[in-house]
């Protein structure tokens, strides 16, 4: 008899931490599913600390295919996509620390969007990526402000964004690790954003567009920084200015385009 | 367990008081042992009161196997001067192997290595089996999570409803 009531109990007696990680390692539906289980499993999913969203996301399960094939792009209901969305964030019993958006972004809510992450700021985010898959058209999605004005991101991760960085801007005084793919920003936005981001240890800057010169004044010791550039909008004439202005660096890496290598090599 | 003349043994004892002597660096795997091992070094016999032995023969067999793994590859590397890496691929693939061979155990058993390994904090070992337990969990309904890990359902119909209707994306099933 006490066999049977210890055999019953036994996965009850892992720490809600350790069964918040295992939940953290499914996909989101599956995490969302355990909500349903007991009384003890109910609250796991609404405070776990990690959001991962991608279109795949809030898909029907479809017990045919194999979900680790499953096609993370394709979105089964445009629709009801946001909604499931707001309905995650809606049945949360704890801030989200850390919040991966990974969509084409402008295709379902546009504005709406400005909401989620006002909200996930306020709250006290600490890890943030924001990636727009839509790559066609011309309109690119525009970071919300909410964002720039957040103390407590310590990892922001941005892909294929427009950065309009305010020129009141306080924020990120947290950030430790800025990364930029993609990203469409004028030459003073980005200089505002890197120079006001003064905890800020690896900065990494990827094929963005419109930059024409960028002036880094390191305000702290760079313990890393990768930069890479799309020829087409690069003006390597600025490379001296560039590199006088990392003085702290440890480590840097540089990675060129053949292009711009015969130019300047 | 061959014993080395140059290798400090230790000793781990059980809840239930069976004695295991393994090398230091079989003990040293077990992060919470090698900051006993670093505040006290003349420490030989360590008591560990939540793990049962049946639990803490495998967390050591965990051990030894990764241990020897990681020997046999710095060997080779010293060996050739560089690691090969087709050599190095086919050992990881080896022990990935191994580590799913290791893992075919009944749930019980499953959850009480989490707690062993969190417990001693086994890093490769709490990955190794949480990840096994997500395995269990994915593309499951609540009613099959309940009977995979043996879970009463203490929910009344009415509260299961609510929960459901919260997320009524998570319970749909593509037709």
């Amino acid at each position: 008899q006490q066999q049977q009531e210890v055999d019953e109990d036994f996965i009850n007696s892992l720490p809600d931490d350790i069964l918040r990680i295992i939940l953290s390692k499914l996909p989101i539906r599956d995490a969302a599913v355990t909500t349903a289980v007991s009384k003890r499993w109910a609250p796991l999913f609404p405070t776990l600390p990690s959001l991962d969203i991608h279109p795949a996301s809030f898909n029907p399960v479809n017990p045919e295919i194999d979900s680790d094939n499953d096609d993370e792009s394709n979105v089964e209901d445009v629709n009801g996509w946001v909604e499931a969305l707001f309905s995650v964030l809606y049945s949360r019993r704890a801030p989200v620390q850390k919040f991966e958006i990974g969509v084409e972004i402008l295709d379902y809510c546009g504005g709406d969007f400005y909401e989620v992450f006002d909200d996930l700021c306020a709250a006290g985010v600490q890890q943030l990526a924001i990636r727009n898959y839509k790559y066609y058209d011309d309109v690119i999605y525009e970071i919300p402000w909410p964002v720039f004005s957040c103390n407590t991101i310590v990892k922001l991760e941005m892909v294929n964004c427009v950065l309009d960085v305010p020129s009141k801007f306080t924020g990120l005084r947290a950030v430790k690790s800025l990364e930029l793919i993609d990203v469409t920003v004028a030459d003073n936005h980005l200089r505002r954003l890197i120079s006001r981001c003064k905890a800020i240890e690896k900065l990494v800057i990827t094929d963005c567009k419109k930059i024409k010169n960028i002036v880094i004044r390191a305000p702290n010791e760079y313990s890393e920084d990768e930069y890479s550039e799309n020829e087409k909008t690069f003006e390597g004439t600025n490379l001296m200015a560039f590199l006088n202005g990392l003085r702290g660096v440890k480590n840097l890496r540089l990675h060129f385009s053949n292009v711009y290598r015969m130019v300047f090599f | 367990m061959a014993r080395s003349s140059t290798e400090n043994m230790i000793t781990l004892m059980s809840s239930d008081g069976e004695e295991f002597m393994v090398t230091e660096k079989v003990a040293r795997e077990c992060t919470t042992i090698r900051n006993m091992l670093e505040d006290d070094c003349v420490i030989t016999n360590i008591p560990l009161p939540n793990v049962t032995s049946d639990i803490l023969s495998m967390v050591i067999e965990y051990c030894m196997e990764h241990v020897a793994a990681a020997e046999k590859a710095a060997a080779e590397t010293a060996e050739k001067g560089s690691s090969s890496a087709p050599a190095a691929a086919k050992a990881n693939k080896d022990l990935e192997e191994w580590d799913k061979a290791f893992m075919n155990v009944d749930v019980y058993t499953l959850c009480d290595l989490i707690l062993a390994a969190n417990y001693l904090n086994v890093s490769g070992l709490l990955d190794l089996t949480i990840q096994t337990a997500a395995n269990l969990i994915k593309g499951k309904s609540p009613e099959q999570i309940r009977k995979t890990f043996h879970i009463q359902n203490d929910l009344s119909l009415e509260e299961e409803e609510k929960i459901r209707s919260q997320t009524p994306w998570a319970f749909e099933k593509s037709e």
